[in-house]
């Protein structure tokens, strides 16, 4: 599984997780009892097993982070949460509760801030394709005229540049995909995309680029047929 | 003028444009670009229209073609009244669809769509009137034959040389058999020979298909050419007989 930050996330036990997280390693152990044993308030002379007990008491690790209940048939899980949070110390959250943390928190928030890049992205997008398609169309003023002197309609004329905006948003895609297809395994984190994600933004990227062929069209339109002729 | 009138009239004329004017602006400002033009050219005729710049070509050029409405006159193409001042000017409703079916246009420079190839290049024309796929086709392979162009059919306009480009936009001109053609300057980036190999084909094209032709130049090479040519200065034309 992926984590909401895009991190590898496995599913281990509590207590194979807290052994991961507090158990110490071999020379850390060393040290700490070298520096006990030298300490004379734990290694008394006339004390016999005192060092030992100390040592035992350090190595020892008595920290819970949480305690997963399977609620016993009939029992209602709200009721016992409720029960359980009357120790203040303690908090106790329901499967429901612990879905929306990890949904409507973590993941919406992730979500949230993709979502962000990608309404950043695809309005920047829309510009430079727009310039583009603006520039290109501008380049073929007198073609255009042209084209509506010898009886071009409009939306032919339009269609034309349409096309021509797509064309660009197509390619555009297929490199895009490409390039996330074979270079994601290179990169540190990746952003699950699934087939109908691929589709969404195939839909995207076309509305995109329909979009950003409007200022194109409209300045074609503009165009006087009479600017074919003459100088 | 009415004798004239009543020969040009007993011979229908391609092209009879008569009392033409056509003033910009209004008040001090008015400038006349034409004063009561006439002018006529037969079917299969092709003549020649010369004179220095700003003296009215372009707008004349552009009143035959149907892009600006002239201030006076009447104009008839393949004997069909098209403008006439006197009785509510425009004749058609869709000038578009006016300049597609009855006015070829071929420019200086060819201006060919770049991703078509030759024969879509001359094709777009009758399927804009609305010829099917295959029709518009089949008159694009017909023209391209006759303009020695059909083994370049289906090659790109990049990959035509300058002369097959301008050749291409003749043909492209002559798709939807227009009874007249308007030619702007069409010889100016070509060098003498190619000229006037132009000059023959369009002269070629225009007794073949009986299309009158009127092309404004420059040209030095290429006047002698014209059997008739209308000079124009000051917004007034006078017809002079070539050596063509």
């Amino acid at each position: 599984m992926v984590s909401s930050g895009g991190d590898p996330m496995i599913f281990i036990p509590l207590k194979d997780a807290q052994e991961a997280q507090f158990l110490k390693d071999n020379d850390t152990i060393l040290n700490e009892r070298a520096r006990t044993a030298a300490n004379p308030a734990f290694n008394r002379p006339g004390v016999p097993g005192l060092l030992d007990a100390v040592i035992a008491g350090q190595s020892a690790n008595h920290n819970v982070n949480a305690v997963l209940v399977q609620v016993a048939q009939g029992r209602d899980p709200e009721q016992l949460a409720q029960e359980i949070r009357r120790w203040k110390r303690l908090q106790a959250y329901t499967r429901v509760q612990m879905e929306e943390i990890l949904v409507a928190k973590l993941i919406a928030t992730a979500a949230k801030q993709i979502g962000l890049f990608l309404v950043i992205l695809a309005v920047v997008s829309a510009a430079i394709v727009s310039f583009i398609i603006y520039t290109m169309t501008l380049g073929k003023i007198r073609e255009i005229a042209v084209l509506k002197l010898i009886g071009a309609r409009d939306r032919t004329i339009a269609g034309m540049i349409l096309q021509e905006s797509l064309g660009l948003g197509l390619v555009g895609f297929i490199v895009g995909k490409s390039a996330a297809t074979l270079w994601a395994p290179y990169f540190p984190k990746f952003v699950l995309l699934e087939s109908g994600d691929t589709l969404r933004g195939f839909f995207a990227v076309m509305l995109i680029c329909t979009l950003a062929s409007v200022v194109a069209i409209r300045a074609a339109l503009r165009v006087d047929p009479a600017t074919a002729i003459g100088g | 003028m009415a004798t004239g009138l009543s020969l040009k009239q007993a011979h229908p004329q391609a092209i009879l444009i008569e009392g033409l004017s056509k003033r910009y602006g209004s008040g001090d400002t008015a400038v006349d670009a034409l004063k009561n033009v006439d002018m006529h050219v037969a079917p299969g005729e092709v003549v020649g229209l010369i004179g220095p710049s700003g003296s009215g070509k372009s707008t004349l050029l552009k009143c035959l073609g149907a892009v600006i409405e002239p201030t006076a006159g009447r104009m008839s193409i393949g004997g069909e009244a098209i403008f006439d001042s006197g009785k509510g000017g425009w004749k058609h409703d869709d000038l578009r669809a006016l300049r597609r079916d009855r006015i070829g246009f071929i420019f200086q420079a060819p201006y060919l769509i770049p991703f078509l190839d030759a024969t879509d290049n001359v094709a777009l024309l009758p399927m804009l009137a609305g010829k099917s796929n295959r029709q518009a086709r089949q008159r694009a392979l017909e023209l391209l034959q006759a303009l020695d162009l059909a083994h370049r059919a289906s090659a790109r306009v990049s990959q035509l040389s300058g002369g097959e480009q301008q050749r291409i936009s003749i043909a492209r001109a002559l798709a939807n058999q227009p009874p007249v053609i308007l030619a702007d300057e069409p010889t100016a980036p070509l060098d003498g020979e190619r000229a006037l190999n132009v000059m023959r084909i369009l002269r070629q094209m225009a007794q073949q298909y009986q299309t009158a032709i009127i092309v404004v130049t420059h040209d030095e090479k290429i006047i002698p050419t014209f059997r008739r040519i209308y000079h124009i200065r000051d917004g007034q034309t006078y017809e002079e007989r070539g050596q063509g």
